[in-house]
């Protein structure tokens, strides 16, 4: 990956494309350069849908080599829903191939001064773009089919549908899977308006005649990809669980602990958790049937293997296996049991181009206001559709959760920096509500998932049973979390590497074989920290304060049960948690 | 829901897991990284003394932030202090006092050890039963005449229509 493809969209004459060296931006890859490009170049007082911002994707330092996991792409911006940075991942296809042909980067700046709407396409000979309006309103699966006939089969997309043309705050951009199904999105923040704002709709991308990237030791790399499958395969996560229940898996067991924020945060326990964990979810895929139902992967070279493949009862194609926060979003959130509804709901939101978790957690609070029920499936569906055609009512919905709540005078809103609260309830598990509050993305479960000090044997060793552990653990997490977003690996790497030294020293060896730089454990976590402060600079210029590491104030006050427990880590504790 | 199993308040738990039910330690250490004791995680199996009435659940390793948080004895088990177990609210109890417990088992380590549960028996009420049995795929396969309720030959349409009890009833699969 030696170049930066930069398209202006302001030109007067229609876009400009220019092809770049590297530069500064050399050796990074994935967040490390989204964040750096976007704190480098983007004002950060800036208005997120103005031409001052910039939509920046970038595959992972590994993507479109052999190394397995890693085909993950991060897209960064200002955000529109958090008014903060953002990095966005996303599985699927576009980041080997885009890797493959040799950039590191995508860059969309600038807005066009007409109503056009663009197709760019890549390939080995370079990249055009053309107005496409013939797509407009189109949703993400129309378009893709659309694409399919004019460059036939071989190809990926990366979309958006009608929620990034109406800019909302919960659009996501859509990147196609291994089927060419627009599938994997890079759902949080509102990316997907940012996309819209450029006028963008579709990338295409053809990586025909070019070849997988070659390390820069190609023997070390080789032997570093083998002890790494090796980890995984050895996992008990990444081994076999994964594979046979998907994500989904945690829906049973997060609800025993109490943890399962149920009908908007106001328990901690669903009573039809069992009818739509992934105990129930595999059975039923595996009961219809159908090619790659219960098991299948969202990228080549994924060894893991936790999606699946959802058909309804007459075995035609519904959309990929929800994952677990989409099922929680949509399930216990909202009082809803019935998988077949929740899968429609998933494949409305990935056509209309939506964040899952955002829309999910917005129908919540919609039902708080009295829009529906909770419980009522075809009232969610409907509300789902409204915002899809953009009516009034579903403008305000696909604004998200804080939009929502304001609107419709609701108390209990679950958002941090404007951003929803995933799928576990921060007052019973207290350390993800540490980094709920402080991450710089807003509410995002994927912040700290990483290995930490006492693994790395780095940084010295944390108690995590003394209060201050649990900053501590999630400032560690959030660095190696960091550091992981910037390679391409999935995330769900980490449970080798958490569990695994060898694991942890193999994915190290990777990264030093592929771009022959050293790389160690300090090295891997100094890098981290660098993103981890890029961002967080972003922030503070541009308005953001301690006021703002903060939850919902009744995340304090009101008790969950059955633990009966609030969030009570302090805020001078959270307040500790960026002091590196 | 999970399913009853009877035993004695204070007994260890390793030794109902093990002893009683006849699972293998090594199996208890290995697979089951996720374990519950009345909605709490629990970080030291060793330390658990059935108490009546207590609610168990066994899961294997999860995935994610969470799933690491909550598993037995973990780096992170901090992050979830306020709803762990403690191990002093496990008391000792005076005499053999009998009691049924609810054991849930969930995703790998219900298939693995379903199977054997059901030799070895498991404690269902009554009614939960009946529910479960008529909406299963087995009704369909029972072969008329060969069921008998308290010694008396029933036609399936009659084992349909008969109450059940209330109260528990052993399950136990003698056969295959």
């Amino acid at each position: 990956m030696d170049k930066i493809l930069r398209i202006n969209m302001s030109g007067t004459k229609g876009p400009t494309i220019k092809t770049e060296p590297l530069g500064d931006y050399t050796g990074l890859g994935g967040r490390a350069m989204t964040s750096t490009i976007v704190a480098k170049e983007v004002s950060p007082t800036c208005h997120a849908l103005s031409a001052e911002n910039k939509l920046v994707i970038s595959p992972g330092i590994l993507s479109g080599t052999a190394a397995a996991m890693s085909g993950r792409i991060s897209v960064g911006c200002k955000s529109p829903l958090t008014g903060g940075i953002k990095e966005s991942n996303s599985g699927g296809q576009p980041s080997q191939m885009l890797a493959r042909l040799g950039y590191a980067a995508i860059i969309l700046e600038g807005k066009p001064g007409n109503d056009h709407l663009y197709k760019v396409v890549i390939n080995k000979d370079g990249a055009t773009i053309a107005p496409a309006d013939e797509l407009k309103m189109l949703g993400n699966y129309d378009v893709v089919e659309k694409m399919k006939a004019a460059h036939g089969e071989k190809i990926a997309c990366i979309s958006i549908g009608p929620a990034g043309e109406m800019k909302m705050g919960a659009a996501s951009i859509a990147f196609t899977d291994m089927e060419l199904r627009p599938t994997r999105h890079a759902g949080r923040g509102g990316v997907g308006a940012v996309m819209g704002a450029k006028g963008v709709k579709v990338i295409v991308v053809d990586d025909a005649g070019t070849q997988m990237r070659q390390g820069k030791n190609p023997e070390k790399f080789k032997e570093a990809n083998k002890a790494f499958v090796a980890g995984l395969r050895q996992h008990p996560v990444t081994g076999k669980g994964m594979a046979a229940y998907g994500t989904n898996v945690l829906t049973n067991v997060i609800n025993e602990a109490g943890g399962y924020p149920t009908r908007n945060f106001k328990t901690g326990q669903f009573e039809g958790a069992a009818k739509i964990g992934g105990e129930a979810l595999a059975k039923l895929e595996n009961e219809r049937g159908g090619e790659g139902s219960a098991t299948n992967g969202c990228h080549r070279g994924c060894v893991v293997r936790c999606s699946g493949t959802f058909y309804d009862k007459n075995g035609q194609y519904v959309t990929k296996q929800p994952e677990y926060e989409t099922v929680w979003a949509h399930g216990g959130h909202c009082g809803i049991d019935d998988l077949d509804a929740i899968a429609q709901m998933d494949r409305l939101e990935d056509d209309f181009g939506l964040d899952t978790i955002e829309m999910g957690v917005t129908l919540g609070v919609a039902m708080d206001a009295g829009l529906a029920k909770f419980g009522d499936a075809k009232a969610a569906i409907k509300l789902i559709k409204e915002v899809g055609q953009g009516t009034p009512l579903g403008r305000i919905l696909g604004s998200g959760a804080a939009v929502t709540g304001k609107v419709f005078g609701v108390e209990r809103v679950p958002v941090v920096k404007g951003q929803a609260m995933p799928a576990y309830d921060p007052r019973a598990v207290k350390g993800i509500g540490v980094t709920y509050a402080t991450s710089t993305m807003g509410a995002d479960h994927t912040a700290g998932y990483a290995v930490t000090a006492n693994v790395l044997g780095v940084g010295g060793t944390v108690n995590a049973l003394k209060p201050e552990g649990q900053v501590e653990l999630s400032r560690n997490l959030q660095v190696a979390t960091a550091a992981v977003d910037a390679t391409g690996m999935c995330i769900f790497v980490t449970f080798a590497t958490l569990d695994i030294p060898e694991a942890f020293q193999a994915l190290l060896d990777l990264m030093e074989s592929c771009t022959g730089q050293p790389m160690t454990a300090e090295k891997f976590i100094d890098f981290g920290k660098r993103i981890l402060k890029l961002e967080r600079e972003f922030n503070i210029a541009a308005g953001f304060t301690k006021s703002h590491d903060r939850l919902p104030e009744y995340f304090k006050k009101e008790s969950l049960t059955p633990h009966k427990v609030v969030f009570d880590v302090k805020d001078q504790e959270l307040d500790q948690v960026f002091n590196f | 829901m999970g399913v009853g199993i009877k035993t004695f308040a204070g007994t260890p738990l390793t030794a109902l897991l093990c002893d009683q039910l006849g699972i293998a330690m090594s199996y208890i250490e290995e697979r089951v990284q996720t374990v519950f004791i009345n909605y709490r995680a629990v970080d030291r199996l060793d330390a658990i003394i059935i108490q009546p009435s207590m609610i168990i659940a066994l899961s294997a390793a999860m995935p994610g932030l969470a799933g690491a948080t909550l598993r037995k004895g973990g780096m992170l088990a901090g992050f979830r202090e306020g709803i762990s177990h403690d191990p002093k609210s496990s008391t000792p109890v005076d005499g053999e006092e009998e009691t049924i417990i609810t054991l849930k088992l969930f995703n790998q380590v219900a298939e693995d050890l379903t199977p054997h549960l059901l030799e070895v028996g498991i404690w269902v009420q009554g009614r939960i039963l009946q529910e479960a049995l008529l909406h299963s795929e087995l009704v369909a396969e029972i072969e008329e005449d060969s069921i008998q309720w308290n010694a008396k030959h029933l036609t399936i349409a009659q084992f349909k229509e008969i109450l059940w009890p209330a109260d528990w009833i052993l399950l136990q699969v003698t056969s295959r």
